[in-house]
């Protein structure tokens, strides 16, 4: 099993990204919409900022551009998946959260709240 | 004009980038349709744009650059070698250029140190010159060509080492003598046609010559010309060469911080000088 702590932690963007490719093969706009939904409208990324991720991720390998579909609404669309060393690093990056929320839950419950 | 905009922003981001998401990303240009999301994205693509050419060089080369197209032929970027630099590097390369140059010129234009001292004295044709207004006109619009060197040991002295002499070369009838202030080198053949002369132009000496008397001192300073140059006595030294910076600032030769400035009158002639030499600063007046 390849050692994928090195490439942790993941930028934000990053993050919502892979998160966004989790579910189903995407092209850019429907990333950006999902990121919005699944963020609450809390975070929101422009098309430059996408595609700078997009393009190094496709290079880490993390993702994979499957090109253009046929039919499309727009033909100038082109698809993206998560590989699966992409879902590696995601699931990796979940569990690294999942320890810095339980750790925080914890120390919030030891904490006593102080004097005004 | 703003999608116009907007397109002009994806195509000056780099190459590769350019062909894999400009499409992409002007696709989701034209769905937003809103005129405060088109300004939103249009700063998103400056960013990019910046963020591209400034943080990912390392994704310039990914994908083959292909050569410009040729113009009738010529291409517009050729080498020797096979080798083609990156359209980055040449900018690159052309935006140092022009900021090395611009901050020569800078240096040399406001520089606190003058290396080069570029003066040019003023000179008017003695009326006495026997040229023709024709002549004259040919002067005024003649182009200094090179000219064989002077004829004589002394008129090689007449031209200083700090003030080149501007010599022209004009056309003049036979017979021209000139005055003392100026010189005339025939230079043609035996024919009948208007011989081309040299005038060499010399600053009026005697002028400057004469006796000088120390305002606070008393001193009698005298100015003399001896062999085309003047030559200064100052309180029973010795003779002392003058050589012209410009028409009215002299240097002291063999004391290179000293320098004489003459005040001219309404004459012509020097009515007043002021001999800067060691720190000190005498006011003479002609006597």
């Amino acid at each position: 099993m390849e050692d994928l702590s090195e490439f942790l932690p993941l930028s934000p963007a990053t993050l919502h990204i892979l998160l966004s490719l989790a579910g189903d093969d995407l092209h850019g706009y429907a990333i950006m919409r999902e990121i919005v939904r699944h963020s609450e409208g809390k975070y929101r990324l422009g098309p430059g900022t996408l595609y700078d991720n997009l393009q190094k991720l496709i290079q880490r390998q993390w993702v994979q551009e499957l090109g253009k579909r046929p039919g499309d609404d727009d033909p100038r669309r082109r698809y993206y998946r998560l590989t699966p060393l992409g879902r590696g690093i995601l699931a990796a990056e979940t569990s690294r959260l999942a320890n810095v929320v339980r750790e925080a839950r914890l120390r919030l419950q030891q904490s006593r709240p102080r004097r005004a | 004009m703003l999608r116009f905009l907007y397109c002009r922003l994806l195509r000056l981001h780099p190459r590769s980038f350019r062909d894999r998401f400009a499409d992409e990303m002007l696709s989701i240009f034209d769905q937003a349709g809103v005129a405060t999301t088109e300004l939103r994205l249009i700063f998103d693509a400056s960013l990019s744009l910046v963020r591209q050419w400034t943080l990912r060089q390392e994704f310039w080369n990914s994908s083959p650059v292909t050569p410009a197209p040729a113009v009738f032929g010529v291409p517009s970027f050729a080498t020797l070698q096979s080798f083609r630099p990156r359209t980055a590097a040449v900018l690159h390369g052309l935006a140092l250029s022009i900021l090395l140059f611009c901050a020569t010129c800078f240096a040399i234009r406001y520089s606190w140190i003058h290396v080069l001292h570029i003066q040019i004295p003023e000179f008017e044709l003695d009326r006495s010159l026997p040229v023709s207004p024709a002549s004259r006109t040919s002067l005024s619009r003649a182009i200094p060509k090179p000219i064989a060197p002077p004829n004589s040991p002394k008129e090689q002295q007449s031209v200083s080492e700090h003030l080149s002499v501007e010599v022209l070369p004009v056309e003049a009838k036979y017979g021209g003598s000139s005055p003392s202030a100026t010189k005339l080198n025939s230079q043609s053949s035996g024919d009948r046609s208007p011989a081309k002369v040299v005038v060499v132009l010399e600053l009026r000496l005697n002028n400057y010559a004469g006796k000088y008397k120390a305002q606070s001192s008393g001193i009698t300073i005298k100015v003399a010309v001896h062999d085309h140059q003047l030559v200064m006595e100052f309180a029973g030294g010795p003779t002392r060469t003058l050589s012209p910076y410009s028409e009215t600032t002299f240097g002291i030769e063999g004391s290179p911080d000293s320098r004489i400035e003459f005040v001219p009158g309404t004459d012509g002639r020097m009515r007043e000088m002021h001999l800067l030499e060691h720190g000190e600063h005498v006011v003479a007046v002609r006597q």
